[in-house]
């Protein structure tokens, strides 16, 4: 009987803990990218800061101009930064509220003007860049119209890695983006997910 | 023929009289009608609005003010209840925590009905009912929906445009029976910037560092469903020598916390991040940070009531928030909030997120600045689910008995003065 339970419990962690290991991400694998890399946010929202606090959690990069990564949401200072040649890679995290807006004092076709420099520059630079969306619902509603879509169908087609989270992709558009492009997608269930695995998408040389 | 006509004329103003006296019988019941909650064995020590500003005693905007001190060094939290009254999770939130806090480690205030005139009637030209209900053990009891201005009432003529102090924004003629859009408030100033500006002295004066203002949201407002932080706040010395508003990202990031807060609870329930604009001016998430050393928030709840697409405005609306226009609206995409009328946004569903939301804050705050850290525990919203999947109403199984012999010692009557000798024992007079 003792035998048959150690068995049982035996095979459940055999098969159980590599699903609740690997339950958080799905779609392509996790795509690899060197540092220094250079964060911005695409509409201005608070995404680009979240993203920064969860790799500042996984505690093992430092934030810094000269060093591992660094953060700069703001024009020019962010064409500055991509005209340095000091990073490898671009990610822009899309992320668009009227708020955020609001508190730089510009339109969203401000922001998109921006951002397209911000892609040209950074194609000049030969960096490589990734699309980011972790903002929860932050694409409701998802009109056309919306900020969030104009600034999707601008960086993503763009992008050499989209990373999502599940909720953001309900009506599968980055999927389709993906299949359209030939960009590798993955999906996220929860944001804290990027906690673990930001060391193994930026490698520090 | 005169004569007859007279009496037509005095049946008519008397039956005229009847009906009004019928109808006001009911903005009286409303007016008047007292709530009282059962404090918790924390309290310490009650004020009231005019302790920081003297004149607002005796006026409908002042209400009291609950200070729960542990009596060990480390931060100071202000929670700020009701500050729109039609958005009642706030309040019930600030009543479930003061009936059941404990503190081991700094200090809470808590401010259950922060605009108290606005408590006492409805939106003016909107039907909807006067009370709520909430179902506890010991009996069923009923809390006010309110407006969300101040009180005709006791502040009236509204002017063309409102224009707020000190920043000189221009804003629409009601706002300024808005408490919400008259931070910072003036000493001197309307009543509602008289309650504005004693929130700012409770924030200065009692040495807050974390400050919470509790809201509800439209599903069809882009805020909803959030925390708004500042992630920069005014240069004062500046402004107050020149006149020019300069902004500049204080030592600590009440936006930081926010967003680890709101990420870190999202396997509970979605609760997004924003940054306070510096150029909207008159809201605590940009004024409080402004005017005052403290790290702000504001969170908002998915509140469909105040939606205006819904079908009536029935009691059932604001307990359980099903509503079919609202779901086809949600199904075509143009709502910001994932809503399911399956589910609703019942009561205590957006109580239950502003008590975790809060305490999300409060030890986020105390993970990233070790000395604002603040030991407290009042219900969460997974107790509350777990409550009301066992088919409890979790509301009511927090609130205390007020007419229990055993409460009758902790009871407070929440009203515009002092009712009944509980307040007694810190009258300072």
């Amino acid at each position: 009987m003792k035998k048959t339970i150690f068995l049982v419990l035996f095979a459940l962690l055999v098969f159980a803990v590599p699903v609740q290991l690997f339950a958080a991400l799905s779609g392509d694998p996790i795509q690899t990218f060197d540092c220094p890399f250079l964060l911005t946010s695409g509409g201005q929202g608070a995404g680009s800061k979240m993203l920064r606090l969860l790799i500042n959690q996984s505690k093992k990069f430092t934030l810094g101009e000269d060093a591992d990564f660094w953060l700069e949401d703001e024009t020019p200072e962010r064409y500055e930064d991509i005209d340095s040649g000091r990073y490898t890679t671009l990610v822009i995290v899309i992320s668009v509220t009227e708020k955020g807006l609001g508190a730089s004092g510009i339109t969203i076709e401000d922001e998109i003007g921006f951002l397209k420099e911000v892609l040209k520059k950074a194609k000049a630079q030969n960096m490589k860049i990734v699309a980011v969306s972790m903002e929860a619902d932050a694409r409701a509603p998802k009109l056309p119209t919306n900020g969030n879509e104009r600034i999707i169908d601008l960086v993503c087609p763009e992008s050499d890695w989209m990373i999502v989270l599940k909720a953001n992709n309900s009506d599968e558009k980055f999927t389709k983006i993906s299949q359209q492009y030939g960009i590798p997608l993955t999906i996220i269930d929860k944001q804290m997910d990027l906690v673990k695995a930001a060391p193994d998408i930026f490698i520090k040389k | 023929m005169e004569k007859k006509s007279l009496i037509v004329k005095i049946v008519i103003l008397f039956l005229a009289l009847v009906l009004a006296t019928l109808s006001g019988i009911e903005f009286w019941q409303l007016r008047h009608y007292k709530e009282t909650i059962v404090a918790s064995d924390d309290l310490t020590e009650v004020k009231w609005f005019s302790d920081y500003v003297p004149s607002l005693k005796n006026t409908w905007m002042d209400t009291p003010v609950f200070i729960f001190d542990s009596g060990v060094e480390g931060g100071t939290v202000f929670v700020c209840g009701c500050p729109h009254p039609y958005e009642p999770a706030s309040t019930m939130a600030a009543y479930l925590m003061i009936e059941n806090l404990e503190v081991t480690k700094g200090k809470i205030i808590i401010v259950p009905r922060a605009n108290y005139s606005g408590s006492t009637e409805g939106m003016v030209g909107d039907a909807y009912p006067m009370f709520f209900h909430v179902s506890s053990d010991w009996g069923i009891t009923k809390y006010r929906i309110g407006d969300r201005y101040t009180n005709p009432l006791d502040q009236w003529p509204d002017p063309f445009t409102y224009i707020n102090y000190p920043s000189g924004q221009n804003l629409a003629y009601q706002d300024i029976r808005n408490l919400n859009r008259t931070y910072p408030g003036r000493e001197n100033g309307t009543i509602t910037e008289r309650a504005a500006y004693a929130v700012m002295e409770i924030i200065r004066e009692e040495g807050v560092d974390i400050a919470i203002d509790m809201h509800e949201a439209e599903i069809l407002y882009p805020v909803t469903s959030t925390y708004v932080a500042p992630s920069k706040v005014l240069d004062r010395e500046k402004f107050l020598e020149t006149g020019e508003m300069e902004y500049y990202e204080p030592e600590m990031s009440s936006l930081d916390v926010a967003m680890m807060a709101g990420m870190n609870i999202s396997d509970q329930f979605l609760m997004k991040s924003a940054s306070s604009p510096n150029t909207l001016h008159g809201l605590s998430h940009r004024e409080w940070a402004d005017w005052s050393d403290s790290m702000t928030f504001l969170m908002e709840t998915p509140e469909i009531f105040i939606d205006k697409i819904t079908g009536p405005r029935t009691e059932a609306l604001m307990t359980e928030g099903k509503d079919e226009f609202l779901q086809k609206v949600t199904d075509k995409g143009l709502t910001y909030f994932p809503y399911d009328m399956e589910f609703g946004t019942p009561m205590w569903y957006r109580t239950g997120r502003h008590l975790t939301g809060a305490l999300e804050v409060i030890y986020w705050a105390g993970a990233f600045y070790p000395e604002l850290e603040v030991e407290v525990n009042w219900p969460t919203y997974l107790e509350m689910q777990d409550l009301e999947n066992q088919g409890v109403d979790s509301i009511g199984y927090y609130l205390k008995n007020p007419e229990a012999a055993e409460n009758a010692d902790h009871a407070f009557t929440i009203y515009y003065k002092p009712v009944g000798e509980n307040y007694d024992k810190f009258d300072k007079d």
